[in-house]
């Protein structure tokens, strides 16, 4: 196991991203298999972001499947020599905020929970369908751009320079951004607390 | 400074995305305010929730559904997209670099091909021409003759002993504006 580690070190290639890079170069010579492997690799993260930008998991499914048809197309157009989750995640944003602007209903939408498959344990915090409701609630009710970036960095894990770079804007913009949402958040919470009291 | 100052900014500290700058600021008024403080306790609550919110996970069905449709219209645009592939095979491996180095052949080809066709301008031709006298110039040092003395000649008589002392040499250059007139008398000498 170490060894193995030590030659991936050393080849400076993970062997998954080198997998990874051999059908990105198949696909784009229209090798449908290969670009099925991609999907398989990305499809929950596509899904799950559409989801979480778009709030209806029709508008989602709409999204992930527009996002692999334009994938597929423009692949050749993709630059190898950088990642590629944050060229497909950037796709992402930027056809679920066509799709939002197009039913004008990316301020306003009501989350489809019917069609979520809720992880974790059943006995924290979370599990507190009403405390997930208003949190959704105040997601939805962020404007595009807050929302994009506080989905983005809190839920999705990306790094504050990563969500710029998807974004296509600067890490200050990125910052400012996310505090705002967590700040609207945190007083949707807070609402949620004295309302039961 | 106000509290609501450091909102912003304790929201960006709470998760470690405060940049190094603003830090020890933040950190000392947060020790100081009270306020501040529990407002930095709410927002590490609600930014655990909010992070839990990564648990929810969609369904394989949804997931499955997504796939089948998306590979359904390739296999569709493959036996019967010409178009498609069409645009493949010219985009294939078109980058920016490769544009820039189209442009400078072509730019040098051009180049190469107007300079080729352009009509050879034939080499500047120098010809002499004895136009009719244009100056009156002594060849001797000018006399100062009394005014009875001075001889009577006509025209013709003139002309010949100009003709006779000097020569006017035009040269024509480039430019049809400049014309160079160059006077010499019999010897050779320049005027």
């Amino acid at each position: 196991m170490e060894l193995r580690a030590t030659s991936l070190w050393m080849s400076g290639i993970e062997p998954e991203a080198e997998e990874l890079t051999i059908l990105l170069q198949r696909a784009i010579t229209g090798d449908i298999s290969a670009f099925e492997q991609i999907v398989l690799r990305h499809e929950r993260r596509v899904l799950t972001l559409a989801w979480r930008l778009l709030g209806s998991m029709e508008d989602a499914q709409d999204a992930a499947q527009e996002v692999f048809l334009r994938a597929f197309r423009f692949l050749h157009r993709f630059d190898s020599r950088r990642r590629f989750e944050p060229w497909l995640i950037r796709m992402t944003v930027n056809v679920c905020r066509d799709i939002g602007r197009k039913k004008q209903q990316y301020p306003t939408v009501a989350f489809d929970f019917e069609r979520l498959r809720a992880g974790g344990d059943p006995h924290s915090e979370l599990s507190s369908e009403e405390q997930r409701q208003s949190l959704y609630a105040a997601l939805a009710e962020l404007p595009e751009k807050e929302k994009s970036a506080v989905v983005l960095r809190d839920i999705e894990g990306f790094s504050t320079a990563e969500v710029a770079e998807i974004l296509g804007s600067s890490e200050a913009t990125v910052r400012s951004q996310i505090s705002t949402a967590r700040i609207k958040i945190r007083k949707a919470i807070q609402r949620l607390k004295r309302g039961r009291k | 400074m106000t509290c609501h100052y450091f909102e912003k900014d304790i929201a960006l500290f709470v998760e470690g995305d405060l940049p190094s700058l603003r830090l020890a600021e933040v950190e000392a008024h947060l020790r100081g305010c009270e306020t501040c403080r529990e407002f930095a306790d709410e927002l590490r609550e609600s930014q655990a929730l909010l992070q839990g919110l990564r648990r929810d996970m969609v369904s394989s069905a949804a997931l499955a559904g997504v796939r089948e449709r998306v590979l359904g219209q390739l296999r569709s645009m493959d036996s019967s997209g010409v178009r498609t592939r069409l645009e493949r095979w010219i985009y294939a491996g078109f980058r920016p670099r490769y544009a820039l180095t189209s442009v400078v052949l072509g730019v040098m080809v051009s180049a190469g091909i107007w300079s080729a066709m352009r009509p050879v301008k034939p080499p500047d031709i120098v010809r002499a021409v004895v136009p009719p006298p244009v100056v009156d110039v002594p060849s001797t040092p000018a006399k100062v003759v009394p005014a009875r003395a001075v001889r009577k000649t006509t025209k013709a008589q003139r002309h010949k002993e100009v003709d006779t002392q000097l020569k006017v040499i035009k040269l024509f250059t480039d430019d049809p504006n400049i014309v160079i007139y160059w006077l010499v008398d019999q010897k050779g000498a320049d005027e």
